[in-house]
């Protein structure tokens, strides 16, 4: 498998989590979250398409998507890093429990929104 | 590194640094450093002196701590009559100068000298001193958070006309609590959970009483965040007093009070009770498998606390639902409870628990005739895996094989009660196969340690039924759902409130009362059947697992005592003599519901009588 074919299984990948994510597990409806999440859904799974079928600009459209992942998810957990420091200022600590959920919301954010893309914009470095 | 690699570098580089930095600087932003509390002996003399200050009697000296005392911004003294604020004097920093002022103030108003002289209790006014600790600029430049920038009954807003020095007004938590915004912003979608609370319309109050609107407030003026703690606050965040039995059956036997107290001549319950103006709140939401339930509590304290009141008032409520709810289903010796034309399997198991509580203070026919015609549907509900099923189609007359929460746990309970009173092989039988599904079978998945359902019930039936059968597989669930619990309990100072023993994930929400009481419930027994085992057998493989256990529950425990109404925040009730005994849903709910004083009733009854008190 080349590292063009593996880019492609991940973002194929990511597509399904975040479209199962969004449209089976949450529970509720919210615009943003449906409209942002789905968007870089869709564009994780042209990207996957168009390095599938060997397409001339797909590189640079998987560079494209990585960044828009990157962005997207660099985004998203400083918007959670500053609620929570905005929380801890005003409540106090934040216990335990509260400590648990967030680091598992990073958790479930980190890896695959910032983590994986940064390595998706390593390995396509040399492609043309 | 190519350009690409270089670009990402560099972005994830800023990013990190903007994130790391900009939490230090909303932080800082948000915290609000705060100046000490007085004393208590500062405390008593403020409310003595106001009290003397008002009947126009000469002031006792303060003494020299309270003459030093100085806010981190300005006093506020109220004087409430019949829940409502009637009187308000906003002073400097200086504590005594506070008082003495607003004494003056206060006495010049005849209306409040006469209101002094009033000779029922609930008639005289009562006195709050709010002080300022510290402030810090209202953040709401981060989206989603609006809801949660003031900390419910901590935090006040003050607005500030012009940009400097102009008029200044604030609503202090006790105005905010007054009007019941704390908690309700946000309504979940899981019962009884809101929380946050409305910045738009406290500041629409603010520019209201500055004569402006909110748009020229946000222009032109300043909105504050402000630190505002009541001396003499309720609850209270005292050490608490090491426990007693006495003390437990003291707060029981007043829940029982309370209940009887609002319960009308029919058996009804008042369902939700309205301590700010006294009057039960209006609602068609009126729920029988509560009403059930506070019978339960009713009966166990008619015969744990010798309460014929108690005995009498269960028996009423059950009346009301033979009168009202209690028919056939799907034979003449199967009876079931109604509610809204629909069976109520949930009502039907609380209804039967009645019951079967109700006759171990004494016998009587009706009663017994309508625990055996329960039982006879409850067991006809019951699937060949043991599942319950929770619904029931009068029409076809057939059970319905749907499950709802709580529902199978009260049943293996019902059931178990039942048998101690009738003894009668069939309902031992189907409690044992129920409570085998729900903590083996009904409980089994990927992750199925790591989570938990409302297990309450299901654990009180597990602590019942060890008497009767090998519960070896469901004590160790419950076990395994006790330490669970016991990762989710408050530590002292873990939220902003005296929160010790509730439980909840994180600081944000007013933990809710009637969690820790159901956890108390379930808990208790549990203590007994592993105190009585004291084996390996279940997981128990020293005393740790007891003590751990034995604090979970006294911290809850001590929660419920903080919190019940005895007396509360009377300064914000119409009649505080009504509302004695009763238990809000949080600390900042004002409303108290029947089942809220059930659960608590139980669990302080449970703990009374299976607990281990060193102080005696």
């Amino acid at each position: 498998m080349t590292r063009l074919h593996l880019v492609a299984v991940l973002h194929l990948g990511l597509a399904l989590l975040l479209s199962c994510g969004i449209w089976l597990v949450l529970p509720a409806r919210y615009l943003l979250v449906d409209v942002v999440g789905t968007l870089v859904a869709l564009a994780a799974l042209a990207s996957a398409l168009s390095l599938s079928f060997s397409r001339t600009w797909a590189v640079q459209l998987a560079r494209a998507v990585a960044w828009l992942e990157l962005v997207t998810g660099t985004l998203c957990v400083s918007a959670l890093a500053l609620s929570a420091a905005q929380l801890a200022g005003s409540y106090g600590p934040v216990g335990a429990g509260g400590a648990a959920l967030m680091a598992a919301v990073a958790l479930l954010v980190l890896p695959y929104l910032v983590v994986l893309p940064a390595f998706q914009l390593f390995w396509l470095r040399d492609s043309p | 590194m190519n350009g690409v690699n270089a670009s990402a570098a560099r972005y994830l580089l800023a990013w990190s640094v903007f994130t790391l930095l900009g939490c230090l600087a909303v932080h800082a932003r948000a915290s609000i450093s705060r100046v000490p509390m007085p004393d208590e002996a500062s405390t008593r003399w403020a409310y003595e002196a106001l009290a003397q200050a008002a009947q126009h009697l000469p002031l006792t000296a303060a003494p020299p701590r309270a003459e030093h005392y100085r806010a981190g911004g300005a006093i506020f003294v109220s004087v409430y009559v019949h829940g409502q604020r009637v009187a308000r004097h906003v002073a400097g920093a200086t504590l005594t100068k506070a008082v003495r002022e607003a004494g003056v103030a206060f006495a010049r108003q005849p209306l409040l000298a006469l209101a002094f002289s009033a000779r029922k209790p609930a008639d005289r006014p009562r006195f709050r001193i709010e002080l300022t600790r510290g402030d810090a600029a209202l953040v709401d430049a981060l989206p989603w958070l609006r809801a949660l920038l003031l900390v419910p009954l901590r935090d006040g807003l003050c607005a500030t006309q012009g940009t400097d020095g102009g008029r200044s007004v604030c609503l202090t938590p006790d105005d905010i609590w007054g009007l019941g915004l704390y908690d309700r912003a946000v309504v979940a979608p899981i019962p009884d959970l809101t929380f946050g609370t409305d910045l738009a319309l406290l500041e629409q109050r603010l520019a209201d009483d500055l004569g402006t609107t909110r748009a020229e407030l946000h222009q032109n003026g300043r909105v504050r965040r402000v630190r505002i703690e009541a001396m003499a606050p309720w609850p209270t965040e005292t050490p608490r007093p090491a426990l007693t039995r006495e003390q437990l059956e003291t707060a029981a036997r007043d829940g029982a009070k309370f209940v009887l107290r609002h319960q009308a001549r029919s058996g009804r319950y008042t369902y939700v009770y309205d301590a700010q103006h006294d009057r039960a709140l209006a609602g068609d939401d009126y729920s029988l498998p509560r009403h059930g339930g506070t019978t339960y509590f009713l009966a166990q304290a008619a015969q744990r606390l010798a309460m014929p009141e108690a005995r009498a008032g269960a028996r009423r409520a059950l009346g009301y639902l033979r009168a009202s709810a209690i028919t056939t289903c799907g034979a003449p010796d199967r009876l079931c409870v109604l509610q809204d034309g629909e069976v109520e399997v949930g009502a039907s198991a609380l209804t039967a628990l009645a019951a079967a509580e109700l006759l171990q203070s004494g016998d009587d026919a009706d009663v017994s005739a309508l625990l055996s015609g329960l039982t006879a549907f409850l067991r006809a509900q019951q699937r060949p895996d043991g599942e319950l099923m929770h619904e029931y189609d009068r029409k076809r007359e057939r059970a319905v094989d749907v499950q709802h929460m709580y529902y199978s746990g009260e049943t293996a309970m019902a059931l178990l009660t039942a048998y101690e009173r009738t003894r009668d092989p069939r309902d031992l039988q189907a409690a044992r196969r129920l409570m085998a599904h729900l903590t083996g079978a009904g409980w089994s998945f990927f992750g199925s340690r790591y989570f938990y359902g409302e297990e309450h019930w299901t654990c009180q039936a597990v602590g019942k039924a060890a008497a009767y059968m090998d519960v070896s597989a469901a004590l160790a669930f419950c076990v395994r759902w006790a330490r669970w619990q016991s990762h989710l309990q408050y530590a002292a100072g873990d939220t902003p409130w005296p929160s010790e023993g509730a439980f909840g994930v994180g600081p944000v929400l007013l933990p809710r009362v009637t969690t820790a009481a159901s956890r108390v419930e379930a808990s208790v027994p549990l203590f007994r059947v592993l105190r009585a085992h004291q084996q390996s057998a279940h997981g128990v493989t020293d005393a740790s697992e007891l003590r751990e256990l034995r604090r979970v529950i006294e911290r809850s425990v001590g929660l419920l005592l903080r919190q019940r109404w005895a007396p509360g925040p009377t300064h914000l009730f119409r009649n505080p003599a009504r509302a004695y005994g009763g238990m809000p849903g949080t600390a900042a709910d004002l409303t108290s519901r029947t089942d809220m004083v059930q659960h608590a009733g139980s669990a302080l009854l449970a703990w009374a009588r299976d607990g281990v008190f060193d102080a005696q």
